[in-house]
């Protein structure tokens, strides 16, 4: 589960498994390589770790504020749904196409597909 | 550096009797709002007591097909919950509007109902705020105040309560459970929070050792056709400017049925009870929401960084109904 470490009381976790990115090897990396999901890289590790989670969430149905109808199913994962649960990472240089996009690769054919049909709109 | 004391008790009967004997003792939920307020020397708790640990964490259907959740239930859980998502989708909406998926992780449903105000004045120890120092004056009110109220505010005080999930939780009739030991009490939400009068700095009517230990919802039939609509500076991870969490019930082209709260607007989740009362009945039209918007705005006063916002909750009100009418709920 995806937290923020900065307002993560550290004796509140105690016994608990911590994973940061120095524990991450995911193809979200070579993503964010690809697709220039960064510029000075101060919120990359950020973003990777949250992206981490944010798969997980979806993954188990969670709904987001961009989901249209809470009561179904399966959550498809567009471009607006990514940048809605992505939310919690800002990213100062500007990089959220890229990072957008890497998710999208790294999601699945489907999403992608998907948000190129939008973007076409 | 301040030092202070960690427990986690794994039962109610201990937490409540920790923090019962230590006047300076303050429950800890997720830590998304204390351990912030802690860090800048506004609060400062002698004793820590995380809830984390009691047993606060089911969520229980009613005999009566409400629905109760536990203090210590995160937000994102409450929010993904079946029974929320389908029943009661102005709350799961209300939640996923708020804070970050990250911080939603974190964030109990206790520590929801706590959470302090916004207004930058609180934060900032160097500017006068009647809350943080009773007496010591308003830097808001000539200064920026832009997250203000414009329902129910005092000279004193015109700081907004910030919870989006309250909002929801006000426009359903819940009830607030807590425990100290003096025993259990049941507080509705729509008198949990207070407005700011002369002592902006007493928020609630729980007292400093009640626990909070859980949250219960009515059936509400009316709030399975259900939105919550957030208005606020970027479209995700900022506070409420304005938002409406609405439920109608429409037979025949008349209303029979309405629910109706805002946010951002009031040092309380504000339930539009005028509102509510002005649709019942009244054509399901276009005039009867603006009229019923209208009458509940007719007390609201603003300042200058602020004024826009009653035009802003009129037309919010307004919009979220039209929704709500044209393409239903949100489940
Ligand atoms: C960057 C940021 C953005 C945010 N944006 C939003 C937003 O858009 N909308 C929104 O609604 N919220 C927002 N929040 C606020 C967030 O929702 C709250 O911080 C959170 O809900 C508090 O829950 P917690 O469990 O972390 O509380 P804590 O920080 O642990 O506690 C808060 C208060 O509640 C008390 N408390 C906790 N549990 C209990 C209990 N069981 N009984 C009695 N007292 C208790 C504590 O003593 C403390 O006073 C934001 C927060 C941050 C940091
Ligand atoms: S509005 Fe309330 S919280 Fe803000 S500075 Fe004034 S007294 Fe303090
Ligand atoms: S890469 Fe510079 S802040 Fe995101």
């Amino acid at each position: 589960m995806r937290i923020n470490a900065c307002l993560a009381l550290a004796i509140q976790y105690e016994g608990r498994e911590i994973t940061t990115i120095e524990g991450v090897a995911s193809p979200l990396q070579e993503a964010f390589v690809v697709h220039d999901g960064f510029q000075c890289g101060y919120c990359t590790s950020g973003q990777i770790c949250s992206a981490i989670g944010m798969l997980a969430e979806h993954g188990n149905g969670v709904p987001s504020a961009a989901t249209e109808h809470l009561d179904a199913d399966a959550v498809e994962l567009t471009g607006a749904e990514i940048r809605e649960r992505m939310s919690g990472n800002l990213c100062r240089c500007g990089a959220h196409n890229g990072i957008v996009a890497a998710i999208q690769e790294v999601a699945g054919a489907d999403a992608v597909s998907h948000v190129r049909a939008e973007a076409a709109r | 550096m301040r030092s202070f004391a960690y427990v986690r008790p794994d039962d109610v009967a201990a937490a409540v009797r920790t923090v019962a004997a230590q006047p300076d003792a303050k429950f800890l939920g997720g830590g998304t709002n204390l351990v912030d307020l802690m860090r800048e020397g506004i609060e400062r708790p002698a004793t820590v007591v995380d809830v984390t640990g009691l047993p606060l964490e089911e969520i229980e259907e009613l005999p009566d097909g409400g629905l109760r959740i536990g203090a210590g239930v995160r937000n994102s859980r409450l929010a993904g919950h079946r029974l929320v998502r389908s029943r009661y989708p102005m709350l799961a909406q209300a939640i996923l509007s708020g804070a970050s998926a990250q911080l939603r992780n974190m964030a109990t449903v206790g520590g929801n109902l706590l959470q302090r105000t916004r207004c930058l004045y609180f934060y900032d120890d160097a500017a006068a705020c009647n809350k943080r120092e009773p007496g010591a004056g308003c830097a808001a009110r000539d200064g920026f105040h832009r997250s203000g109220a414009i329902l129910g505010a005092s000279p004193t005080c015109i700081a907004a309560h910030p919870s989006d999930m309250c909002v929801a939780l006000a426009a359903l009739d819940a009830v607030v459970e807590v425990e100290s030991v003096r025993g259990v009490r049941r507080i509705p939400l729509a008198g949990f929070h207070r407005l700011p009068g002369d002592t902006p700095h007493i928020e609630t009517e729980l007292a400093a050792d009640e626990l909070i230990t859980a949250v219960e919802l009515p059936a509400v039939p009316v709030a399975a056709n259900s939105r919550y609509r957030k208005v606020r500076d970027r479209a995700s991870y900022a506070f409420a400017l304005v938002s409406v969490a609405a439920a109608l019930d429409v037979r025949d082209g008349a209303v029979t049925g309405a629910r109706l709260a805002l946010g951002g607007v009031a040092a309380k989740p504000w339930r539009a009870s005028k509102a509510e009362q002005a649709l019942l009945g009244a054509p399901a039209t276009e005039e009867s929401f603006r009229h019923a918007a209208e009458v509940e705005l007719a007390s609201a006063e603003g300042l200058p960084g602020n004024a826009f916002k009653i035009d802003l909750a009129r037309r919010t009100i307004v919009a979220t109904l039209r929704q709500v009418l044209t393409e239903g709920g949100a489940a």
